[in-house]
């Protein structure tokens, strides 16, 4: 999940303080159109959401083969100058670098809650992603497939798509989620809604008036099991069920995503 | 009702932490399972302890047993408000995501802790023959869960350390000076909790991460320790299964860097035992090879 390095951070540390936030920001991601998959989409949307909130100046590039120039291999990652650096957790690091933070005024128990939380997400929310996409037979076949490979001339297409599926699959024989059936994945996903709405409480956000990194992060990935057409819509109809899960996304989508269209 | 986990040693019910976290929550809801302990890691044949049977029922990991136990009226968390069982599932779900890698690094990957104890004490305690081969099987299964947090191996202990020190944190906010995180009776996260730090606790690896991390946390160490008191009293405080002083697992540090034997002198040695064995051959005259050289000369 995180990647910390600590040489890296130092270094961070110390340019990072005296230069702003350069004008010439790209974020990395794959088509959005054609070929982006339920996870990756989620986590990029996550990144873009954070850096809005934040208030930065960003420009979003396609590239077919995003995931292998990002550094750990992972969708999005943002170049900054002369730092490039991939997803969400170590891109909100590098953006406090900056003096920008959106928990500025949290306390410490506050901070660690959060983090707890945005753990759960990473760990159900996403696991449960990439079960639907790369184990379930109808998804796989219909969606993942063809999306994954679409960019790719045959025979590449199915070489890459096999062993990406390979590569997902071990890691999620490790995580244990490989032996459920698609029913406790619901299960999973149900209990992870129950748990960030019991959080949430009926606030505007998770911690007070204005948005963090793990709203951004939740919106990222619901907003995006809602919106993403699947052979199967289970998933989407559970996260319907939490109503007040689904006024926050709208509510961000509203203040950050339509406002700027706008403009 | 019967539940198998892998034995204990060092003062621990069990080495493996989901077991122990199982048989936690058996002794605290006392649901009337019979626990067996066992040296055989393919027995059942599927893979890993714990595994509960009961009936025609067979399950194979923590949750699913716990989730059983419940439905069978064994549910210690039944007392709970919604928002805290909400809570307990976030913390539960960030010891698997935090805590657990690093108890895996400790007990398989770090090559002095596992040539100095763990490969050693499995190779005691794993009835023969696959005591020759579990520890290196299980060793790559715990690779495989690492790589997913960490893909670069030079700096795994530190990111894996950050990671359990944020869990670590959670939990101490969590607890805070209460007796168990929910008020004065424990629930099913006090044993999760208990089983995924005990072990850095008891057991004595010359390299300790989790509990020099817990340095900072007496109040969850102190748990631990009224944890332990007053479910496993009755455990056997002595290491059974393997003789070792830690300043003689540390003297032995520096070996520790020997470089396996690479492909290219493996096919070198096995090279020259062929070209010798075929040389002597042909000097007995046991292969004949009178018609080869037709067969060269022909063409």
């Amino acid at each position: 999940m995180t990647s910390h390095v600590p040489l890296m951070d130092k270094i961070q540390m110390e340019l990072g303080v005296l230069e702003p936030w350069p004008k010439d920001v790209k974020l990395y991601q794959p088509y959005e159109v054609e070929q982006i998959l339920l996870p990756d989409n989620a986590n990029c949307l996550a990144v873009q959401a954070f850096l809005r909130m934040c208030n930065l100046e960003f420009e979003v590039v396609s590239k077919a083969n995003a995931e292998f120039m990002s550094p750990s291999g992972k969708v999005p990652f943002i170049k900054c100058g002369a730092f490039v650096i991939s997803e969400l957790e170590p891109i909100v690091q590098f953006v406090n670098t900056k003096g920008i933070t959106l928990t500025a005024n949290m306390e410490g128990d506050q901070k660690s809650d959060m983090r707890a939380y945005m753990s759960l997400v990473h760990n159900v929310l996403e696991n449960a992603e990439l079960y639907i996409c790369w184990c379930d037979k109808e998804t796989y076949n219909e969606v993942t497939k063809p999306r994954n490979g679409s960019v790719y001339p045959w025979p590449l297409n199915h070489i890459q798509t096999w062993s990406k599926k390979s590569t997902v699959l071990k890691k999620l024989k490790m995580m244990g989620w490989f032996n459920k059936n698609i029913e406790q994945v619901y299960q999973e996903v149900e209990n992870c809604c129950q748990a960030l709405t019991d959080r949430l409480e009926g606030k505007e956000f998770f911690f007070g008036q204005s948005p963090t990194e793990l709203d951004a992060l939740i919106f990222g990935h619901l907003f995006t099991i809602l919106t993403t057409p699947l052979p199967n819509s289970n998933i989407a109809n559970i996260v319907r069920n939490f109503p007040s899960l689904i006024d926050l996304v709208q509510r961000v989508e509203e203040d950050y995503f339509k406002k700027k269209v706008k403009q | 009702m019967e539940l198998w986990v892998w034995v204990g040693d060092f003062g621990l019910v069990s080495i493996n932490s989901e077991c122990i976290s199982t048989v936690a929550y058996i002794k605290l809801t006392k649901a009337p399972v019979k626990i067996h302990f066992s040296r055989n890691p393919y027995n059942l044949l599927s893979g890993e302890y714990p595994i509960f049977r009961h009936k025609q029922v067979t399950l194979y990991n923590y949750s699913d047993i716990i989730n059983y136990l419940k439905k069978h009226n064994y549910n210690m968390d039944s007392k709970l408000s919604s928002k805290q069982v909400s809570k307990s599932y976030t913390l539960t779900n960030m010891i698997m995501a935090s805590l657990r890698p690093l108890l895996e690094y400790t007990f398989w990957i770090n090559n002095c802790n596992y040539k100095r104890l763990t490969s050693a004490w499995y190779y005691n305690v794993v009835i023969f023959p696959f005591n020759h081969i579990y520890s290196s099987n299980r060793r790559k299964l715990a690779y495989g869960l690492v790589e997913n947090t960490c893909q670069c191996m030079d700096r795994i202990e530190n990111v894996l350390q950050q990671e359990a020190e944020d869990c670590l944190l959670c939990l101490s906010y969590a607890l805070e000076k209460n007796e168990y995180f929910f008020g004065d009776k424990p629930t099913s996260l006090d044993a999760v909790v208990f089983a995924y730090i005990v072990p850095a606790i008891k057991i004595p690896f010359p390299i300790n991460p989790l509990l020099k991390a817990l340095d900072s946390h007496p109040f969850l160490k102190r748990f631990i320790k009224r944890f332990n008191e007053k479910i496993f009293d009755k455990v056997e405080q002595n290491n059974k299964y393997l003789n070792y002083t830690k300043s003689g697992l540390n003297m032995k540090y520096d070996e520790d860097e020997e470089t396996p034997m690479s492909w290219s002198s493996k096919i070198l040695i096995m090279g020259t035992a062929v070209c010798a064995m075929v040389l002597y051959a042909m000097s007995k005259d046991i292969i004949d090879f009178s018609k080869w050289n037709y067969v060269l000369v022909s063409s």
